[in-house]
């Protein structure tokens, strides 16, 4: 059991490090550029879409085990697109402003690259494996989507959460704010990330 | 007796990347004579500061990245020159050095460095400005003497200027791209000097100028307007960002003029040849695969 | 006299300064006999042929001293009378352990019997092959391949044109030029003889434009030969490369992989031309040729040397190093272009060395590499139209199927590419790297 625990933290934290759907796979993009201008708005987003995964995950996962193999896209499309739908229900209900703000993306997440990534693996893992990896990209995304969107709207408007933190002299960088500010961002992102782990791998190496 | 035992040949062109580069600078100089002519000491700072920021840029970021520094080829003086003369005189500083700096590490360091860069820095840098802060890249100070804070381009107004005055420079724009006269000067030099070849700016400035007439404006004032002539000289032909075969040099100077034309008369900005340039800048490899020179002994198109 | 007639691509290598032409191309040929000579066993391209004499043995002038090996083979001759001395392995300019036979002169220049044919026009046609070989003629504009085997017309194909390459369009050089400007007669007789030794109707002996006072001698010199024109080319690097000649000529092109015979076309150098006339008219073996001496020497000169002459006795000869010996930075066998760096100036000048230039330490310095510009310099320069910044990239990579395809094979290793680049890039050293890997990846394979 011991043993089972720690395979499945380190499902989540392989998930959320060295698979990062956004940072590693450049999965679940749209949302990343389209979305990610505001902390606020991309923090609702990701916990959105996480919470979204992770349901689809484990019903996925179930039902994953009693159908046939030909039938478990189309299968795993419906969950995902019900539970997507559900999300967007509760955005609606519960968080208008965050909703408005997603606007088209957030009944988008049914198709998002996130989910479809997953599908093709359902059905070979446990439940508890594919809780994990829901759980370590939900989380993963989560942490991406809402650093990109702060970065993003710190500099694309000076404010953070809405919050002015920049002098009243600091001339706001709207490309940021656009989609193309978007993939520099991400981009850059990704780089440092990648310099990082590959310090990191080069010190783990020599020692 | 030291004797090298280094492989031919054993003498090389005197055109060294470097000697290329400052050839390039040379030919800029007359364009920034104009623009301090026509703006004032104002343009002199701003392309100062652009140029200052790139070479510090790359040398900074070369050396953080235990590159060799290679400064010295003067590659990194060219863009941040070209990037001040695409700005308005005036602009604000931190806007030149931002430019200036996003041009050597985001568009060229990151992607590999000089020769690695698929588009062009200066024109990149150019539009991550306008996209950014677009109030300081729409409003153009009007030349000096003229007594108004700032003025409408001739694109933006067209038949507002005599053609007297759009070729001299006396008109607003950015600091390089007035002065019709000082351009031409710098491209003859880099003509007689072999730096580069007539045929991109020529093919560019024609096919934009012809475009343009079918599409109803004055091919003389299309020519003479906005940025076309300095793009089409400088921008262009940059080496790295334009095709290396001559026919594909052709398709990519004439695309590009056909895309200034359709970018003046349809799109929601008066001028488009940063954005022109930039897209041809992309289809450049493709060209240099589709026309390839036929290799002596070879059927056309026959692989070994 | 000036000409368009040209190839695509090319560069201009000194074109301000005459191609370094300029201190040579009016020196008079000077004749320059050597106390000792060390004669090369591998002089021609092909196996080197085996020493038949031993130490202390007397030699004449012309006698053999090499015996040919294999198919490429060719005989060695003594160039001076006088006693062997030494037969073991010298350093060549190549090659740190070239077998060779040393001769200490004793100036007698006694010949040994020698068989000629006679009058170039009237002398027996099938015998004027032989000759050749029996002379050891081959190739002297550089790549010195055996001359016998190029008139060698296999089955199925015919031979309707010689090209005589006069082009001379190596900077530095002007042994060729000098050559055609006092041998004129003689060049021609070469040219007949190699014509009637096929029945070849038609002979053009090609001359860059650079050399007006060339052509007309040759003109002068052709004046009533059967069959003999002289062409005027424009002067440009690579204009005498064997595949740049025949296209220029004759408007056909080589196909990859196939030789000048393949497209009916034999080219000799001038100094070739000379050799078989020699052979031809006198019987007389291939022992001697014109060597330009010039670049950081005191008095730059053009100088009929024995073959086996040590460089160092060249360079005296022309009154030493006008620099500091300490300052001298390379001692090239042959032009800039694609002359071979010698490790020591004591190295022995074989039938194919056309010059010795002798570079300071300053112009010697090999320039640092620096990042491709893309500025498609190579590209235009290539007389072969390959893209050589592409290339470089795949030969350094060690990618032998994409260099291939991307035909490295065709290569003529001109140096044009490298002369040109901007940045500095090593692309021919690349090129030929690969294509000696290529080449020995197939002789593996076959065997």
């Amino acid at each position: 059991m011991a043993e089972m625990n720690t395979s499945l933290g380190a499902r989540v934290e392989t998930a959320l490090t060295t698979k990062n759907p956004a940072l590693r796979l450049a999965l679940g993009a749209c949302p990343l550029l389209a979305v990610a201008t505001r902390a606020a708005s991309s923090l609702g987003m990701g916990v959105a879409t996480a919470c979204a995964l992770v349901c689809a995950a484990l019903f996925g996962a179930i039902f994953g085990k009693i159908t046939p193999e030909k039938g478990r896209l189309p299968v795993f499309l419906l969950i995902c697109a019900a539970f997507a739908g559900a999300a967007h229900m509760v955005l609606q209900g519960w968080f208008p402003a965050v909703s408005e703000g997603l606007g088209l993306y957030a009944p988008m997440i049914a198709v998002s690259c996130l989910f479809l990534g997953g599908a093709g693996r359902i059905g070979e893992d446990g439940i508890g494996k594919a809780l994990a990896d829901a759980v370590g990209m939900g989380v993963g995304f989560i942490c991406l989507m809402t650093a990109l969107g702060a970065v993003r709207e710190l500099i694309g408007c000076g404010t953070v959460f809405g919050a002015a933190v920049l002098p009243a002299g600091f001339e706001p960088m709207l490309m940021l704010a656009m989609p193309a500010g978007g993939f520099l961002a991400l981009g850059l992102l990704m780089g440092v990330c990648n310099a990082v782990s590959g310090r990191n791998k080069k010190k783990g190496a020599s020692a | 007796m030291n004797l090298h035992l280094s492989p031919a040949p054993h003498v090389h062109s005197p055109q060294s990347t470097r000697v290329l580069m400052l050839n390039v600078i040379v030919a800029l100089l007359p364009c920034v004579i104009a623009g301090v002519w026509v703006f004032g000491f104002a343009a002199l700072a701003t392309v100062l500061v652009s140029t200052v920021a790139a070479v510090l840029g790359e040398l900074v970021w070369q050396a953080l990245t235990k590159q060799k520094v290679r400064v010295d080829d003067l590659s990194a003086a060219v863009t941040g020159l070209i990037l001040g003369l695409n700005l308005p005189a005036g602009a604000p500083w931190w806007l030149a050095a931002l430019g200036g700096v996003f041009a050597v590490v985001i568009v060229k360091g990151l992607f590999g460095g000089l020769g690695d860069n698929f588009i062009n820095p200066a024109l990149a840098a150019r539009a991550m400005l306008l996209a950014s802060w677009p109030k300081y890249l729409t409003h153009w100070p009007a030349p000096a003497g003229v007594d108004a804070v700032t003025a409408a381009t001739p694109l933006a107004s067209p038949g507002s200027y005599t053609t007297a005055q759009l070729f001299l420079g006396r008109i607003p724009g950015a600091i390089g791209e007035v002065c019709k006269l000082a351009i031409l000067i710098g491209f003859v030099y880099l003509v007689v000097t072999k730096t580069i070849s007539w045929r991109i700016p020529v093919a560019m400035v024609a096919s934009a100028a012809l475009c343009g007439w079918v599409l109803g404006a004055n091919p003389v004032a299309t020519a003479l307007s906005g940025g076309l002539l300095f793009g089409a000289v400088f921008m262009a032909t940059d080496y790295v960002t334009c095709p290396m075969t001559v026919p594909g040099q052709w398709v990519y100077a004439v695309g590009a003029g056909l895309l200034v034309a359709i970018f003046r008369r349809f799109s929601v900005y008066p001028e488009g040849v940063t954005y022109a340039i930039l897209l041809a800048n992309i289809s450049a490899p493709l060209l240099d695969r589709c026309f390839r020179r036929r290799v002596y002994g070879h059927e056309k198109g026959e692989k070994a | 006299m000036s000409s368009n007639r040209t190839f695509r691509g090319g560069v201009h290598p000194l074109h301000g300064s005459h191609e370094g032409k300029a201190p040579t191309r009016g020196e008079a040929v000077r004749d320059y006999i050597a106390q000792t000579v060390t004669i090369l066993m591998g002089m021609h391209l092909g196996a080197p042929s085996t020493p038949c004499v031993q130490v202390g043995d007397h030699v004449k002038l012309g006698q053999p001293i090499g015996e040919p090996v294999g198919f490429l083979g060719l005989p060695v001759h003594a160039s001076v009378s006088g006693e062997v001395v030494a037969v073991g392995p010298v350093q060549s300019v190549t090659n740190p352990s070239a077998m060779a036979v040393t001769i200490k002169n004793d100036f007698k220049d006694e010949w040994v019997p020698l068989n000629p044919l006679g009058d170039v026009e009237t002398c027996p046609a099938d015998q004027i092959v032989p000759a050749i070989k029996a002379a050891g003629v081959c190739g002297m504009g550089g790549a010195s391949f055996p001359t016998h085997v190029k008139f060698a017309v296999k089955e199925g194909q015919y031979c309707d044109t010689i090209i005589l390459n006069g082009a001379e369009c190596e900077t530095h050089l002007t042994c060729d030029h000098r050559l055609m400007l006092e041998d004129s007669k003689r060049i021609v007789d070469g040219l007949r003889a190699a014509m009637r030794a096929l029945g070849v109707k038609k002979g053009v002996i090609a001359i860059e434009d650079n050399k007006p006072d060339a052509i007309e001698a040759m003109r002068k010199a052709a004046q009533g030969r059967e069959g003999v024109e002289v062409m005027p080319l424009l002067t440009k690097y690579p204009q005498g490369g064997e595949k740049q000649l025949i296209h220029v000529v004759t408007g056909r092109e080589v196909p990859t992989k196939k030789l000048p015979l393949d497209v009916h076309v034999i080219v000799l150098n001038v100094g070739t031309a000379k050799a078989i006339a020699d052979a031809v008219i006198d019987g007389r073996p291939l022992i001697s040729r014109i060597t330009t001496v010039t670049g950081h020497v005191k008095k730059p000169s053009n100088l009929r040397v024995r073959v086996g002459t040590p460089v160092s006795d060249l360079i005296r000869e022309c009154g030493g190093y006008s620099i500091p010996e300490s300052d001298v930075g390379k001692v090239v066998m042959g032009g800039a272009m694609t002359g071979f760096p010698c490790p020591h100036d004591r190295v022995p000048v074989a039938k194919a060395n056309n010059g010795v230039v002798v570079y300071s330490q300053r112009e010697a310095v090999e320039l640092e590499e620096s990042p491709c510009i893309r500025c498609g310099r190579c590209i235009d320069a290539c007389p072969i139209g390959l893209n050589p910044c592409k290339l470089k990239y795949l030969c350094d990579a060690g990618d032998m199927k994409r260099a291939g395809e991307e035909n490295v094979m065709d290569c003529v290793v001109c140096g044009s590419c490298s002369y040109i680049c901007p940045a500095r890039r090593r692309l021919t050293t690349s090129f030929k790297a690969m294509k000696d890997k290529i080449a020995a990846e197939a002789r593996k394979g076959k065997g």
